[in-house]
């Protein structure tokens, strides 16, 4: 069971905004891989200023992603490359039933149109991006080029 | 981390980090800043980066580095490095996400004392005309097969469609059409990106600026650029918008895969790479021009909007109500050129990555206007600081790889800056300078403030004293309107 609490450092599950001169930095964590993935989905949408909360009930958009990549970071990097590219069409996708197996990675996409940002992030970097396991959390820095 | 240990001064403006310093390195680093730009530069991972940089396969001569640095990912932005244009790589996260992100100025010959009254009017028109801000908003949507008309052609698809003179393409950089540029290398998705923002200025650091020029420093210069004391000018900075980064961010991945393949072994995954004349290096310089021509094609659209709302603003009520082009130029780019290596000629390909051509007078490559005096630079200010209109010399080709600065740099970052400043008296700060701004988001205006640059007359005094560089002019801003 993931105890989120998003830009508080706390909790088993989470993000919080880094300093970073030119860009924006989140350290993410998760109490599982398919945790880790999903609060960096949340944080992209942090970044971008979207709310961070898909109402399930307003759903107009149901999608199934597939992903293989050379390893996990590879991986995390084309998940968030997805949501970005969905979230530049207006669609906010909250991926559900994340199952991760080697380097690959399936889920259920479900979403609803019509969303807007309050900033344009450009990319997702492998800057500083290493998935790391310390004590039961998965942990790692991402920074979104803005 | 490099420490001021790993530093050796070569004079004042001029600093050296020896090949030595790691194993790894195939070349020297060499920094063009003051001694107290050095000393912020310790503060973050510029200097790493640049010496990671070093690493780069079939890496010509140094990595050289501008005072305007700051900490990028994998490549650091104010940096310039060679590779050999045969045997050498080609590496995208060394050009950057905003391929082609660059800046045009057009100048006029309306006194700002004439103009002063009709700012406002004139701030609002631009406002109304060019679409800012985020995703949407480009000036015409267009068919797929008109973007990639674009793609391939840049300002010249603008000339057809009668968003340009002939002036304007001799007055940008490669005359607005990068060659080798093939629009199946792009993907569907950078494509799509790219359909609805034709036009637009995005956001973050973008802007149109209205200034005046403050002081001439070039008298010869300036008259061949149209610049004169007293009299106002306009400015545009955006670049290749979605299509860019997309462009950018597929190869970035699709690199990852490719490295073992080479058997290339770096120390920054941002700075995955592959041999120029490999497929793949080739696929990317491919799409890269196309980027570059949609960024060029984008900002001579807005250029154009822009001389309209100035002269149906002014008419009749300023002499001469017209904007003319000065340059437009690139600052995220890769390019093929002939550099003076010791006694050899060579061709290299250039990265630069928040650094600016600067070429000096005679070279290849210079529209006929510029061929006598050498290629302006343009140095935009931070918000509500002046911007420079600088000249390449013959210096900055024996000594800079034909390179400069492009800006002032970051020393801040956008969260402390949110922390530090606040937007009301930011607002108020540049009112007291008699700067009026217009911008789609308050969070994302104090993210620019002033105070989270460097001093841009520093860095352009560092470029200056190592002779990459002449002045030509100082312009001071009047109204910003911000994406």
């Amino acid at each position: 069971m993931c105890i989120m609490n998003s830009e508080m450092g706390t909790g088993t599950c989470g993000f919080k905004e880094l300093n970073h001169t030119a860009d924006v930095a989140v350290e993410v964590w998760g109490d599982s891989i398919q945790a880790l993935f999903f609060q960096a989905a949340l944080a992209l949408y942090a970044i971008a200023g979207v709310r961070d909360e898909v109402e399930v009930h307003t759903t107009s958009k149901i999608m199934d992603l597939h992903l293989r990549e050379t390893d996990m970071e590879a991986l995390l990097i084309a998940f968030l490359t997805e949501m970005l590219y969905y979230l530049g069409d207006g669609i906010l996708f909250n991926p559900q039933e994340i199952s991760i197996q080697g380097n690959s990675l399936e889920a259920k996409l479900i979403g609803k149109e019509g969303v807007s940002v309050q900033r344009e992030v450009k990319a997702i970097t492998y800057h500083h991006l290493q998935i790391d396991f310390y004590g039961d959390i998965y942990k790692t820095e991402i920074v979104f080029d803005v | 981390m490099v420490n001021q240990n790993d530093i050796q001064m070569i004079n004042e403006m001029e600093w050296l980090i020896p090949s030595t310093h790691r194993q790894d390195m195939n070349g020297n680093v060499r920094i063009f800043a003051s001694r107290h730009i050095i000393h912020d530069c310790l503060s973050d991972l510029s200097l790493d980066q640049a010496v990671n940089a070093a690493c780069l396969p079939g890496l010509v001569g140094e990595v050289l580095v501008m005072p305007d640095v700051h900490q990028g990912y994998g490549f650091p932005i104010g940096g310039v490095a060679a590779t050999d244009a045969h045997s050498g790589v080609v590496s995208p996260g060394a050009i950057g996400y905003d391929i082609n992100c660059g800046v045009r100025l057009l100048s006029s010959q309306v006194e700002h004392s004439q103009a002063y009254p009709y700012l406002g009017d004139l701030l609002h028109a631009l406002y109304a005309a060019i679409p800012t801000g985020l995703g949407q908003g480009g000036l015409q949507s267009l068919y797929e097969k008109e973007l990639r008309n674009i793609l391939e052609e840049g300002s010249q698809w603008a000339l057809r469609k009668g968003y340009a003179g002939a002036e304007d393409l001799q007055a940008t950089e490669d005359g607005g059409r990068m060659q080798g540029a093939d629009s199946r290398k792009v993907s569907e998705r950078a494509v799509k990106r790219g359909l609805q923002q034709v036009g637009s200025l995005g956001a973050g650091n973008h802007f149109i600026e209205v200034s005046v020029v403050e002081k001439i420093f070039h008298p010869a210069a300036a008259a061949s650029m149209g610049l004169k004391e007293g009299c106002v000018c306009l400015m545009i900075h955006s670049g290749s918008r979605g299509l860019g980064h997309q462009i950018c961010s597929d190869y970035v991945q699709q690199y990852q895969n490719a490295q073992a393949k080479f058997r290339f072994n770096l120390p920054d995954r941002e700075l995955v790479c592959a041999p120029i004349e490999s497929p793949e290096g080739q696929a990317y310089l491919a799409a890269m021009a196309c980027a570059a021509n949609y960024a060029f094609c984008n900002r001579q659209v807005m250029a154009h909007l822009a001389q309209q709302v100035f002269e149906r603003t002014l008419a009749g009520k300023c002499k001469q109500p017209y904007l003319h082009p000065v340059y437009d130029l690139a600052h995220n780019i890769g390019k093929l050129e002939k550099h003076r290596l010791g006694k050899v000629e060579r061709e290299v390909f250039i990265h630069r990555k928040g650094a600016t051509r600067a070429f000096g007078p005679g070279q290849a490559g210079l529209s006929e206007r510029y061929q006598k005096i050498g290629q302006p630079v343009l140095i935009p200010g931070s918000m509500g600081t002046a911007s420079w209109v600088l000249l390449g010399t013959e210096t900055a080709m024996l000594r800079s790889l034909g390179s400069s600065c492009h800006g002032a740099g970051r020393v801040h970052s956008r969260k402390s800056a949110r922390k530090m400043i606040h937007a009301d008296q930011m607002l108020q700060s540049l009112d007291l300078k008699g700067i009026t701004v217009l911008a789609g988001s308050m969070k994302g205006l104090v993210e620019e403030a002033p105070q989270a640059y460097k001093d841009v007359d520093e860095v352009v005094d560092c470029v200056v004293t190592a002779g990459i560089v002449a002045k030509v002019a100082r312009l001071r801003p009047l109204t910003v309107i911000k994406g």
